[in-house]
């Protein structure tokens, strides 16, 4: 989408190389999920 | 002084370059009054085009609201050059989106395309209640009221509105046109409105017809 | 209980087999009815319960009880509360307690390249602060604006969709069937919030290449939005209400409206998700159009001609609408049934066809509730196959 506010998990891991392999699971669906979630109300806005 | 059959065309034709460029250039040679209402009135004409060819299929709603807007254009060039003397108004209209409802681009297509008509058109905004309507009907006693909606408790607003004009004795010196996406024949009936239309040209035919 | 899960099984089945290509038992009825619609309905005040969403719940009930349906005809994503915080030009409470949408417009001429370039970002960056006035600030307070206005819209969509499912158990309806993701074709969008109509229609004179270039850079937002959050299933659908086409010339269409309309219900379909359609006002001119969408796109006619739809559309797509809802005002009741039945007559044949009206119902003065439950019975009941 070429945007510096909305972020991929994998654009999110490359800022991020701290994150601890086996938390991976357990943190993708929620940090992705939260994006996504922002991303939705941002365009309800705009609807 | 400008042709004014190529100016009428070129408002029908919607060419907006065109049209500035000509008015521009015809503001640049200091016209005289008389000279500029020939050109307003070339302008009304070239927008009756535009009604015409909206009526035959040609032109859509979207073509409809760029005219209003042509045509605003074209009037702000030729207002130092009109001077204060008033145009002659054909009549004039009391005009709102009506309470509950806050849509306007139906009812500001309609009241640019009136404008352009030669009404006089009070805007009222949207939302409007009863009693603004009774109140600017009292105090400008115009010949038309134009209601509108989109939505379909509009319908009960309007006919709240005719009932509110009859107690307070206006009904019968005032004609009533509403429009919108929800009106028809047997609504029109029911609000006890004159004419219903869902389309602003038609709509402005139908005043015409009134004022005539 | 268990003959409320009987009942949603057979009605689950309805739907299945009107998307899977198959007869159904009889016509499934889609009803949406709005969530001022419940309100009223209930009798409680309009403002007060879509501010105080816990009152839904007893107000969703009575509709869901009242009226005969296969889907749940709750529907509700919009509330004050998040409007109201981010101080809303878009969406405003009018006095009757409705929330109605002015024209307004949050994109100027200036702002094209940069959409065009990064539409995301100029959404965030301009819009926006320009549509919700509370975000026209510093960016401390912003930030603060927009982290009540996020918790207000989860609170309330959570709460809301929380009500409609454990309604949909309690009832027996079946959970597929409607839609389940929103968005808009990228000409409407851009013509809806961002340029607003009166903008649009002198954009498309004067910098036709630029609408057409922002139409693009929106495309791949639209396709995002209009996927679910859950894997997509062919039972599913994202509703998308088309607007500006009729107001268009058919050149005008075909330049901006179409091709990218054309590519997101392309796209969504090929992950695996239908759209839902409503088609507003009259696309008589452009049936051959619709014609070309993927087979089983739901579409939700609001004008034009049944029979001639059903001719030309009715073989590929899913059809449903036409019945006007202003007949259940001011007609009688056999009126109204037999509208009913000459739309089924029509449309009915050969399957994908549900029953809906061509509107959804807003207010529950605006119809005579005994004629609209009299058509819901008469659907119910008589059309089978």
């Amino acid at each position: 989408m070429n945007t510096q506010y909305y972020k991929t998990w994998d654009e999110y891991m490359a800022e991020h190389p701290e994150i601890d392999e086996k938390l991976i699971p357990v943190m993708a669906p929620k940090i992705q999920g939260y994006e996504e979630m922002m991303f939705a109300f941002v365009m309800l806005l705009l609807m | 002084m400008v042709d004014l059959n190529l100016l009428t065309q070129a408002v029908g034709d919607l060419e907006e370059d065109k049209v500035l460029d000509l008015l521009n250039q015809f503001v640049a040679t200091n016209p005289t009054e008389e000279e500029a209402q020939k050109v307003v009135g070339a302008c009304q004409q070239g927008m009756a085009l535009v009604g015409d060819l909206f009526d035959s299929g040609e032109y859509f709603v979207g073509d409809l609201i760029f005219a209003g807007e042509l045509l605003s254009s074209a009037i702000d060039i030729l207002k130092p050059v009109i001077g204060s003397g008033n145009t002659t108004k054909i009549g004039s209209i009391v005009l709102g989106t009506v309470e509950g409802d806050l849509h306007d681009i139906g009812k500001n297509i309609f009241k640019s395309m009136s404008e352009a008509a030669g009404f006089e058109v009070y805007d009222l905004g949207i939302d409007v209640s009863a009693n603004t309507f009774i109140e600017k009907v009292k105090e400008l006693q115009p010949q038309v009221i134009g209601m509108s909606g989109v939505l379909t408790l509009a319908l009960d607003s309007m006919k709240n509105i005719v009932d509110a004009l009859k107690n307070a004795g206006l009904r019968e010196n005032v004609k009533i046109v509403i429009g919108g996406n929800p009106v028809t024949k047997e609504a029109c009936e029911q609000i006890g409105a004159d004419a219903f239309t869902t389309n602003a040209a038609e709509g402005v035919k139908i005043c015409q017809g009134w004022v005539s | 209980m268990a003959d409320m899960k009987a009942l949603q099984q057979e009605r689950i089945q309805l739907f299945k087999d009107l998307y899977d290509n198959k007869l159904p038992k009889r016509v499934p009825i889609n009803l949406v009815l709005s969530v001022e619609f419940a309100i009223q309905y209930a009798g409680m005040d309009l403002a007060q319960a879509q501010w105080d969403t816990s009152m839904l719940e007893i107000a969703f009930d009575k509709m869901c009880g009242d009226f005969i349906t296969d889907t749940n005809p709750a529907m509700a994503f919009r509330y004050p509360s998040y409007y109201k915080i981010l101080g809303a030009r878009n969406f405003v409470m009018s006095s009757s307690g409705f929330l109605q949408h002015p024209e307004v417009h949050g994109f100027e001429t200036e702002d094209y390249d940069y959409f065009i370039q990064s539409p995301y970002d100029c959404i965030m960056e301009r819009v926006l602060p320009r549509i919700y006035t509370e975000l026209d600030t510093n960016p401390v307070q912003r930030s603060i604006v927009f982290a009540k206005a996020f918790k207000a819209f989860f609170d309330d969509v959570v709460n809301g969709n929380i009500i409609i499912a454990k309604l949909t158990e309690k009832y027996g309806f079946s959970p597929i069937g409607g839609f389940d993701g929103f968005c808009e074709a990228p000409f409407d969008f851009m013509s809806d919030q961002l340029r607003g109509f009166k903008n649009i229609v002198g954009d498309i004179r004067r910098i036709p290449d630029k609408v057409v270039g922002a139409c693009e850079a929106a495309l791949p937002l639209m396709i995002k939005t209009g996927m679910p959050p859950h894997p997509p299933s062919p039972y599913g659908a994202t509703f998308i209400p088309l607007h500006m086409a009729p107001f268009l010339r058919e050149k005008d269409f075909e330049k901006y409206y179409w091709p990218t309309f054309k590519k997101l219900v392309d796209d969504l379909a090929a992950s695996g998700q239908s759209a839902y359609l409503f088609v507003e006002h009259d696309w008589t001119r452009f049936l051959d159009y619709l014609y070309e969408l993927p087979e089983n796109t739901r579409m939700m006619f609001e004008y034009g001609d049944p029979k001639l739809i059903k001719d030309k559309l009715g073989k590929k797509h899913i059809l449903t609408g036409f019945y006007p809802i202003t007949l259940l005002k001011t007609a009688t009741k056999q009126q109204c049934i037999d509208k009913a039945k000459e739309l089924i007559d029509i449309l009915a044949p050969g399957g994908k066809y549900m029953f809906t009206f061509d509107k959804n119902i807003i207010t529950a003065d605006s119809v005579n509730i005994e004629n609209l439950q009299a058509v819901l019975e008469y659907v119910s009941e008589n059309a089978n196959y």
